[in-house]
């Protein structure tokens, strides 16, 4: 569909003169012929341990959130029969994302490709040999939890802001702490390129499921959000020439959903990393962030009240939203709980037709990703274009997360209950702003890949 | 069944306008058979909230140790009608898998709440401190098509704050019933001494004496079991604690035995937290 690029025009073989296309030929040979070897006969060292730099240790290491490091043979050894497993039924690493439908280039894309797999599954296979060390990669350098991820492409934050501290409990029922803080950091108002939201290390990684941290400012103009946390969704960078306007005085509005597991610790604090734009530098486009749209309810109907998952069924929810400007969309976040398993964002153009953009089929209520999509397939949306949400829950004993087939399921802040919307990433734009846009995307379409 | 309800958008993205819902149940051939959505004399639909026609459905909101060890189970209900309310008697259509509980079942169910999406925790079963957690209690309710269930447990997923929610830095009110009685604070509930006595038709003052840090707190008053209709001139009341006391006027149409449930809670907002309101139940016998 042309909003979102998937007329890309790019014939890579059919203008070579004969002598490269043999040249290429033989060099794609070659390749093969190297890559039948690592799907044949894998070796951690030369193999096996790319992948797991590539995909894995950014939370498999020894102060990542994954539960094991994974950053030598000796440490992968005893698991490799475990992360075959895993691996195989795309469990690891978390992308929940369908492969087979709607937009598939992410900036943030952790998921293996099937040869990926072939090969981690052929190396467990034939015993997990670790090969020539020879071989190994060069080490990469991990962002300890403890440290903002995107100080190394931004250098540390402009302005940090903190929750006040909260005892975490090891048991009992979710917890919210939802405390409001003077934000008087700044002098004068300020364009936000990017924000990352930093639990503590090592407990809040543990125990903080979910956050938001929303300015009220104080002239009593509209609220900013300016950051949102979710387990796997940590920071968010707004494309070049984007950035949300924040207001210099106001007041924080926190909101963290503590899930209890068993870890407990006094104190607790939150922070949040401002970066942005240089002083007096305004992008050209002003993003309003994450939006959260609702996939349930209709008008007058208290949030929520039609949500009604029997014992042992099913229920999908659909709730649309109409554009009333051009718009893109540079990321998206289903929210569901434990019985959610699909939420698909389609968009119907003003001339009828229909595409998904994305569809989360494998959700995961201990993950909360955020699909932050590559510039150049972002959708692109016209005004009158419909975004219709669907979700799906599953309240059957084929749910693993279900705490209860047989408990009729409504809605209700506790992960045992339900909702049903998406975290939006969008940015609105004027007539003027969208044709440059979709120009632009159309030169830069002439060059790029297929596919999407 | 799949059937959509579509009507015109007309806010904008902003507003996060609803237009349609789509409801697919899908009833899997197992144990639960009897929870079907495609229930034989219900016209079950996207359109779940209806003026009436539909069921009632049993909740079990969760559970909560008591200092004594016991541990208490909390049923509520979400009447999917926002005009019809039903009376069913405890018996064969409204009863408790285990009937040494069934006291303080009730039998009148209140039309869905206009702000809101089900009655919370309209009472408590409490069962013993050895009450293990592959244990149920199971509360079946008949509203005039098939019977509907719903199991309690303890089970660790389902644990809630009580009386105190301490990420919120919530607290359940402090209610009395009486101004020289005992207060109680939590879903368990307090009751009335002596049963109040009132006749059909005259108006009986109800009230209550409550306390909070807030010192502002929703009060709703409900029919929660009877022979006959309760009208009250306030069922919900948002209360400025310092005008004590709290009150409302109840009438009665029929003679016999009733139970008028009280639930308060800081903010009404604040019941999909799961925590903390109060439940309170004034027995009031009315005669002639």
């Amino acid at each position: 569909m042309f909003y979102s690029t998937r007329q890309v025009k790019v014939t890579p073989l059919s203008g070579l003169k004969s002598f490269g296309s043999t040249l290429l030929l033989l060099a794609l040979a070659g390749s093969l012929s190297a890559q039948d070897e690592a799907t044949e006969n894998p070796t951690y060292s030369r193999d096996v341990a790319p992948i797991l730099q590539e995909k894995c240790q950014t939370c498999h290491n020894p102060e990542g959130i994954g539960p094991m490091p994974l950053m030598t043979y000796d440490q992968v050894l005893p698991f490799a029969p475990l992360i075959k497993d895993r691996v195989e039924k795309r469990i690891m690493p978390p992308w929940h994302l369908d492969k087979t439908t709607g937009i598939q280039r992410f900036k943030n894309d952790i998921s293996l490709t099937e040869e990926q797999i072939a090969v981690v599954s052929n190396w467990v296979d034939q015993g997990a040999a670790e090969g020539d060390p020879a071989d190994l990669p060069t080490p990469v350098t991990v962002v300890s939890g403890a440290d903002w991820q995107l100080a190394d492409q931004l250098g540390p934050p402009d302005v940090i802001i903190k929750s006040t501290p909260y005892d975490v409990i090891a048991n009992g029922q979710d917890q919210w702490w939802m405390p409001e803080v003077e934000f008087q950091d700044m002098e004068s108002e300020r364009w936000l390129r990017a924000a990352e939201f930093k639990p503590s290390y090592p407990l809040g990684k543990k125990v903080v499921h979910h956050g938001h941290a929303v300015l009220v400012p104080e002239d009593g103009g509209r609220t900013v959000a300016l950051a949102r946390y979710g387990v796997g969704k940590t920071w968010e960078m707004y494309p070049e020439g984007t950035g949300m306007r924040v207001p210099a005085k106001g007041t924080i509005s926190w909101n963290l959903h503590y899930f209890p597991v068993g870890a407990e610790g006094p104190g607790d604090v939150v922070e949040v990393g401002l970066w942005f734009y240089p002083h007096g530098e305004r992008p050209e486009l002003e993003t309003v962030g994450e939006v959260l749209l609702r996939v349930d309810g209709r008008n007058g109907m208290a949030r929520g009240q039609d949500i009604l998952v029997p014992p042992h069924s099913y229920q999908v929810l659909q709730g649309t939203h109409i554009l009333e400007s051009p718009a893109t969309i540079h990321s998206y976040r289903p929210h569901l709980h434990m019985r959610g398993k699909v939420m698909t964002m389609e968009a119907i153009y003003p001339d009828g037709r229909k595409e998904v953009l994305s569809q989360v089929n494998k959700y995961n209520h201990n993950w909360q990703i955020s699909y932050m999509y590559d510039d150049d397939v972002k959708p692109l949306l016209p005004t009158g274009t419909i975004l219709q949400f669907t979700s799906v829950f599953d309240n059957t004993v084929n749910n693993p997360l279900n705490p209860d087939p047989n408990q009729w399921v409504v809605f209700g802040r506790r992960g045992v209950d339900e909702m049903s919307h998406a975290w939006v990433g969008m940015t609105y734009m004027n007539e003027e702003q969208f044709q440059q846009a979709v120009s632009e995307r159309r030169a830069r379409s002439e060059t790029l890949p297929l596919g999407r | 069944m799949i059937l959509n309800i579509i009507s015109k958008p007309t806010q904008t993205i902003h507003r996060l306008t609803i237009v349609l819902v789509t409801l697919i149940s899908v009833c899997l051939p197992s144990v639960a058979i009897s929870q079907a959505i495609s229930l034989n004399n219900q016209v079950w639909s996207a359109e779940v909230i209806r003026p009436s026609g539909q069921p009632v459905i049993p909740l079990f909101d969760g559970w909560y140790s008591n200092p004594d060890g016991t541990h208490s189970l909390c049923f509520s209900y979400f009447n999917l009608n926002t005009e019809q309310a039903f009376d069913i008697p405890v018996g064969d259509n409204n009863q408790l898998s285990d009937d040494r509980f069934n006291h303080l079942l009730p039998t009148h169910f209140d039309p869905l709440p206009p702000r809101y999406r089900h009655k919370f925790c309209v009472f408590t079963v409490q069962v013993p401190a050895d009450f293990s957690t592959g244990e149920t209690i199971v509360w079946s309710l008949n509203s005039g098509g098939e019977t509907l269930s719903v199991p309690g447990h303890i089970q660790p997923p389902y644990v809630l704050d009580e009386p105190v929610s301490h990420g919120r830095g919530d607290i359940a009110p402090l209610v009395k019933l009486a101004p020289d009685s005992a207060a109680s604070q939590g879903r368990n509930g307090v009751h009335t001494r002596q049963p109040l006595q009132a006749v059909v038709g005259e108006p009986l003052q109800l009230e209550a004496w409550i306390e909070h840090p807030d010192n502002r707190v929703w009060v709703g008053w409900a029919a929660h079991s009877g022979p006959g209709s309760i009208t009250f001139d306030k069922p919900e009341q948002e209360v400025d604690l310092t005008q004590e006391p709290i009150g409302v006027i109840a009438e009665f149409d029929t003679p016999g035995d009733y139970i008028v449930r009280l639930q308060t809670i800081d903010n009404i907002a604040a019941f999909e937290f799961y925590c903390c309101h109060t439940n309170a139940y004034y027995h009031v016998t009315v005669g002639d």
